[in-house]
């Protein structure tokens, strides 16, 4: 993991400060930089739009504006970058949703660490895949697996 | 009197043979001199006994009924007197057989006109047949009377039972004819109208009620009356307090043949007790939704709080295990010791939870010690100068639910003065009154409010706060629950109070008010 150069930059979105902390602290030991937090939706789609990261982890009920319609905005201003919603609610509809909002991923709070980190590398992946899209003659990389282990 | 002769003196012959076969006995002599007298030939045989001894008088007086005598007696001697020229009498014969026969006889007066001699004339007929006849005839009409006397003796006993039992029962009972004419209703039936039962008697619904509703009422006549059973219907009558609804129960009619005649109906009054399950449905409905609400709140709590602050734990040992892993036990140390502080904080947040949730305190030691608990948090989490609370129940314990209730009120009023009130500081007085009454005073020095604009129920974009009217609504209902009274004070600026007064036991004796 720590051969991808560069290390993958992340948007942290979650109005509750203390885990947001805690996330950023466990991201940077294990090779993502956070280059940005938001307490509120409205302000993470500003964010992302300026800072261009290529995840944003973001949680659903968020002040000013849903991690859900954050997701959509954000996604429409640069579809490279990869939303990893991050939510307290355990919910299939939600979850449905937040694909349709053209989310990479889904979390509950609940997921481990360990595998929160390796779906953030799956989507780093595809943030690099999406921001350099090969040729259409040559073989494009299967999707991510990590993609399929949030369903 | 002298042998019977075949001729009675001035009696022709064919007259004496009509008489001896006929069966009109015939006497005739001087008024004077009764040896005299004569009798037809068929005395024997129509008075059953020989007319022929010279004390014939005697022995005919004899034999006649002792009760008859007298009468005889008298009559014959007015007549012998002259004071009378006729008389007319029964009597009683006695026969050889021991048999009395009844005797109608005649005596008149005649007078010769020629010789001017005064003579006694009778006539005697047996009448026993035509009198046993007329006995027979005069028993039946007794028995007949009797029975009649006997059976309308029985109609109105039947009458004053069915008027007591109508009586009896608090529900309006009614008969109607085939034409929807009232023949028979109770003081309870004519009261719902204000009338009296004679006043309601011999009217149809349509004079009675408003056109509309005496069409109902007709309809569901016709309905019983067609159906030939038993039907239960909803009947709204209006009357001069109001309308009523009335559950009835309407039957036909029938005479003993099974003809129907009308019909019979009770029905009872149920408007207060729709009333009140209506009031009950409101209830319960407004229990679900205060319980969807306090579930609402905890939910939320739950996941703002502890959801939240385990996840960001999770995170904070999984990069310590990172660290750990890395060999940099320095930071590691820190991290973990940060956890526990954490975890401290977490639990004392699902405490606050519980706390709102169930005071445990309140049931184990009692309303004073909650208040005293709650009183501090808040004051902790809100940042008020004081908020002092001031217990006077000597430490005795309140009925359960009243303390739960005055507990609520008390929890919401302090939940106002925290988020809305921008007060200061605040004061809780409990205390009881000689008289028994537990008085809950909430006083804060806050922005107060105009209490005509808060609303008591959820209004469609209203803010939140207003929306809830500040609980006033809970607070209020919990309040009544327990049979209190809760007031408010309050202008802009002013402050507010909340206070309920709780009637309650008297204290024992000798306690401190």
């Amino acid at each position: 993991m720590s051969r991808l150069p560069p290390r993958p930059r992340v948007l942290l979105a979650d109005d509750h400060s203390g885990l947001r902390w805690a996330l950023r602290g466990l991201l940077e030991e294990t090779g993502f930089e956070v280059v940005g937090e938001s307490g509120d939706g409205a302000d993470a789609v500003a964010l992302a739009r300026l800072l261009q990261p290529d995840i944003v982890v973001i949680d659903v009920r968020m002040p000013v504006l849903n991690g859900l319609d954050a997701a959509k905005l954000i996604k429409d201003q640069r579809p490279a970058t990869q939303v990893v919603v991050l939510s307290a609610f355990e919910s299939p509809e939600l979850e449905r949703q937040a694909r349709e909002a053209g989310a990479f991923a889904y979390l509950d709070k609940g997921t481990m660490a360990d595998r929160v980190r390796r779906v953030l590398l799956g989507a780093a992946v595809q943030a690099v895949l999406d921001a350099h899209p090969l040729p259409p003659d040559e073989p494009g990389p299967q999707p991510a697996p990590e993609r399929r282990e949030t369903s | 009197m002298d042998q019977v002769e075949e001729r009675v003196p001035g009696v022709d012959a064919l007259g004496g043979r009509l008489l001896a076969d006929g069966p009109m006995v015939v006497c005739r002599g001087l008024l004077d001199d009764p040896s005299t007298w004569r009798f037809s030939a068929n005395a024997e045989r129509v008075l059953g006994w020989p007319v022929a001894s010279p004390d014939g008088l005697a022995t005919w007086l004899e034999r006649m009924h002792p009760d008859d005598r007298g009468g005889f007696e008298d009559a014959l001697a007015r007549v012998l007197s002259g004071k009378a020229d006729r008389a007319e009498l029964h009597f009683r014969l006695r026969q050889a057989d021991g048999d009395y026969r009844w005797i109608w006889t005649l005596m008149r007066t005649e007078q010769d006109d020629a010789t001017g001699q005064r003579y006694m004339v009778g006539f005697d007929l047996d009448v026993t047949d035509r009198m046993l006849a007329e006995e027979r005839a005069r028993r039946q009409n007794q028995e007949l009377e009797r029975r009649v006397r006997d059976r309308a003796t029985e109609l109105e006993n039947a009458n004053a039972t069915l008027r007591a039992v109508l009586e009896g029962i608090a529900d309006p009972v009614y008969v109607k004819d085939a034409d929807g004419r009232y023949v028979l209703v109770n003081s309870a039936a004519a009261g719902s109208v204000g009338l009296r039962p004679e006043e309601y008697v011999g009217r149809t619904d349509h004079e009675l009620f408003p056109a509309d509703v005496a069409g109902h009422l007709r309809a569901d006549d016709r309905e019983v009356t067609a159906s030939g059973g038993p039907r239960r219907f909803r009947e709204t009558i209006d009357t001069p307090e109001g309308p009523r609804v009335y559950q009835a129960v309407k039957a036909p009619w029938r005479d003993a043949a099974g003809q129907v005649l009308g019909v019979v109906g009770v029905s009872r009054d149920v408007t207060e007790q729709e009333r009140v399950e209506a009031e009950r449905r409101r209830l319960l409905e407004r229990l679900h939704d205060v319980q969807e609400d306090e579930r609402r709140h905890i939910a939320i709590d739950l996941h703002d709080g502890p959801v939240q602050g385990l996840a960001m734990l999770g995170y904070k040992l999984a990069r310590a295990r990172v660290l750990l892993e890395a060999g940099a036990t320095e930071p590691a140390v820190a991290l973990v010791g940060e956890c526990e502080a954490d975890v401290a904080g977490e639990v004392e947040a699902l405490r606050r939870t519980l706390r709102d949730l169930r005071p445990l305190v309140l049931d184990q030691h009692g309303l004073e010690v909650a208040l005293h608990d709650h009183a501090h948090g808040v004051r902790e989490r809100a940042g008020l100068a004081s908020c002092r609370v001031t217990a006077r129940l000597g430490g005795r314990r309140l009925d359960p639910s009243t303390e739960t209730a005055l507990f609520r009120v008390a929890q919401q009023a302090l939940a106002n003065v925290a988020h809305h009130a921008g007060a200061t500081s605040a004061e809780v007085l409990l205390e009881r009154s000689a008289a028994g009454e537990v008085l809950l005073r909430v006083v804060d020095d806050g922005c107060g409010f105009d209490p005509s604009h808060v609303h008591t129920a959820g209004q469609a974009g209203a803010p939140r706060a207003a929306a809830a009217g500040f609980g006033l609504t809970a607070m209020r209902e919990r309040a009544e629950a327990i049979g209190g009274r809760l007031t408010i004070r309050t202008a802009p600026g002013k402050g507010t109070t909340v206070e309920v007064v709780v009637p309650g036991d008297p204290p024992p004796p000798g306690a401190r008010p």
